[in-house]
């Protein structure tokens, strides 16, 4: 069974008296343990695709069933639950608490799960390891690099270890080489942790890491293309 | 202090509000100034207002020495017992001028029945020094003692213990009669007591008796001095005044001052109302500022980490849960600002009192400058927190129902 599939998914954006479609009827699987990346033309639906994988907004029309649920007709309660539990956010300005440290950040969700405070403590020092950044642990976003509060927010986003991780647009605000070690990052992810990774990018080395590309333009995925194409096409 | 106060709503994440507080204070500090200064300014003028109106008070009742003061008909020996009788009044008691020269200086002579006087005036402290009421009550009930007051101790160079002569010349209808001699002790001190009709600057110079201590020299008169009897009164509580004066007048008083009477003449004055007026602009103006301003100020700062509010719902916290961290984190900033205000406004209140009271050229008065602390200024100050919280909860509720996929412009797609 697919971990993520939508079906016959509308989004129907209203401004007034325009109406902006963002998706049109969109079908799509994901397996579990997948790395799926997301392309397209702006405007063409792929935000609003994580969005609502996400639970952070809701669809006109359709299904969205993540592990067989439809979460299309989930209660808000349940989708802070699920946001909470199922789903880690990687954005692409990183969005972090300006006022916390590296390791409250990452604390933060857990505390928002009402984990215990020992158990915390433990978590974020394995994730900020894991992310390379032990050393960093008691500085603020505003004292640590681009890439290195991009890896923070990779480790927020695994607080609660949820199977799912959603990323939009994860290496757009970095350079070339922090760009490919958020990458590498997200492959081990994938590889190592078994999350199922859905990277929202314009960066085509994202093919690299992925399993499978989904190409949208329109709001309908008009493309897949295989690891296999990818990196046969990609020469590497 | 801050994270006691935002628990109650921030719950687990109160953590999150006191680092906000502690590694960006100047965001919060913004706020807490303008709360400051508007409770500093509001619980000033209160405090300086209401204390002015309560030395305004004091000074009426030392004149007049009670609720109300009535003159008695010549002759009329029931003239007491039938204001008692009336249902307004609470307790009568009689003040008596006695005509009689002081040695050593000049003060005014008074007799009162102890008892009484003590339960209708009830004299505030700042009346007496040392033992209080209860031991000026205790000299006046020793016969042959009597209080002096320090103004007239200072004048005469005397002192508690020194004795007094009163000297009388008794005349009866054919002329001269005899010399009486009366000796009393000073058996203590006051600043003064209330009914001389004393209120103003300095300190009155008097001696004051029993009724009994002084009756030989009141027997030796063949009828009071015109005005020199009167009786204090004092009213039941909630009574009306009004009701109270037109009945003693009937009695055939022939002249009635009314503490009541006299405040609102005072606070009738054209200045007086126009002053409580701009007063009462100035508060609402306040209140004004404690709610919508400061909700303005809350809705921008929440405009301002929008991004980053929805990247914690994103996260998994709940509307509610990040409007609690709104509402904690904006109780906390007011209590913080109410904690400064308030006691930047009582102490420069206070100052101004006592600057008022022992500033450059003023002396000692009977009457000292009062500080009060209004109930309106308590109100201001229990009603700030109430109305902060329903300002912040109005705003919290944005957040809580925020678009979060809209807030966060993912509008790559």
């Amino acid at each position: 069974m697919p971990k993520i599939m939508t079906k016959d998914l509308i989004k129907v954006y209203r401004a007034g008296k325009s109406e902006v479609i963002a998706l049109r009827g969109l079908d799509m699987q994901i397996a579990d343990g997948e790395a799926v990346a997301i392309q397209g033309p702006s405007g063409c639906g792929k935000t609003t695709l994580l969005n609502l994988i996400g639970g952070i907004d809701r669809p006109t029309a359709g299904r969205i069933e993540v592990d067989g649920t439809n979460i299309v007709d989930a209660a808000d309660g349940d989708l802070v639950t699920y946001r909470r539990d199922k789903v880690g956010f990687v954005f692409q300005f990183f969005i972090l608490v300006p006022t916390l440290t590296a390791e409250e950040n990452v604390q933060l969700p857990m505390q928002l799960a009402g984990i215990a405070r020992e158990r915390q403590t433990r978590r974020a020092s394995e994730l900020l390891r894991l992310v390379g950044l032990q050393t960093r642990a008691s500085h603020r976003p505003d004292e640590l690099s681009g890439g290195e509060q991009q890896r923070i927010a990779v480790a927020v986003a695994l607080a609660n270890d949820p199977p799912l991780i959603l990323a939009d647009e994860p290496t757009g605000e970095l350079d070339t080489k922090t760009g490919q070690e958020i990458l590498e990052l997200f492959e081990r992810l994938n590889r190592d942790l078994r999350k199922t990774v859905i990277i929202v990018t314009h960066d085509d080395r994202v093919a690299r890491i992925a399993n499978r590309i989904l190409r949208i333009e329109d709001g309908k995925i008009v493309r897949e293309i295989p690891r296999g194409a990818v990196v046969a096409a990609d020469g590497s | 202090m801050d994270v006691a106060a935002c628990k109650p709503f921030a719950k687990n994440l109160y953590y999150v509000i006191t680092r906000n507080l502690t590694r960006n204070p100047r965001r919060s500090a913004n706020v807490a100034l303008i709360i400051a200064l508007g409770l500093a300014f509001g619980m000033f003028v209160y405090v300086t207002f209401a204390s002015q109106l309560t030395t305004q008070e004091w000074q009426v009742r030392a004149s007049i020495g009670a609720d109300l003061a009535a003159f008695p008909p010549s002759f009329d020996e029931g003239f007491g017992a039938n204001v008692s009788a009336l249902p307004e009044v609470a307790g009568v008691t009689p003040f008596r001028t006695v005509p009689v020269p002081v040695p050593y200086g000049y003060a005014a002579v008074y007799a009162l029945d102890p008892p009484t006087y003590f339960s209708v005036t009830q004299p505030e402290p700042w009346y007496f020094r040392g033992p209080g009421s209860a031991g000026a009550k205790a000299v006046l009930e020793t016969p042959g003692k009597v209080l002096a007051t320090e103004a007239y101790l200072r004048e005469a160079f005397l002192t508690v213990g020194d004795r007094l002569t009163f000297r009388v010349d008794v005349y009866n209808d054919t002329g001269f009669q005899e010399t009486l001699f009366v000796n009393v002790t000073i058996g203590g001190t006051v600043r003064g007591l209330p009914g001389t009709g004393f209120f103003g600057f300095g300190l009155p110079t008097a001696i004051y008796g029993s009724l009994e201590t002084m009756r030989p020299i009141l027997d030796s008169q063949s009828q009071p001095y015109y005005g020199s009897d009167r009786y204090l009164v004092d009213l039941k509580a909630g009574a009306d005044w009004r009701s109270a004066k037109e009945g003693i007048l009937a009695l055939g008083a022939f002249e009635i001052q009314v503490a009541a009477e006299h405040l609102e003449a005072l606070r009738s004055n054209p200045v007086f109302r126009a002053l409580f007026g701009f007063i009462e602009m100035e508060i609402a103006f306040m209140v004004v500022i404690l709610t919508a301003g400061l909700g303005l100020i809350l809705f921008a700062a929440t405009l301002e980490r929008d991004v980053e509010l929805a990247a914690v719902r994103a996260r998994g916290a709940s509307g509610w849960q990040t409007a609690g961290l709104l509402v904690g984190e904006a109780f906390s900033i007011m209590l913080i600002g109410m904690a400064v205000g308030v006691g930047l406004g009582v102490l420069t209140a206070f100052l101004s009192t006592q600057i008022v009271a022992s500033g450059p050229g003023v002396g000692e008065s009977l009457v000292p400058v009062a500080f009060t602390v209004p109930w309106e200024a308590i109100l201001l100050v229990a009603l700030a927190p109430a109305a902060m919280l329903l300002t912040s909860l109005a705003v919290a509720l944005r957040v809580a129902r925020m678009d979060i996929a809209r807030v966060l412009k993912l509008r790559g797609g």
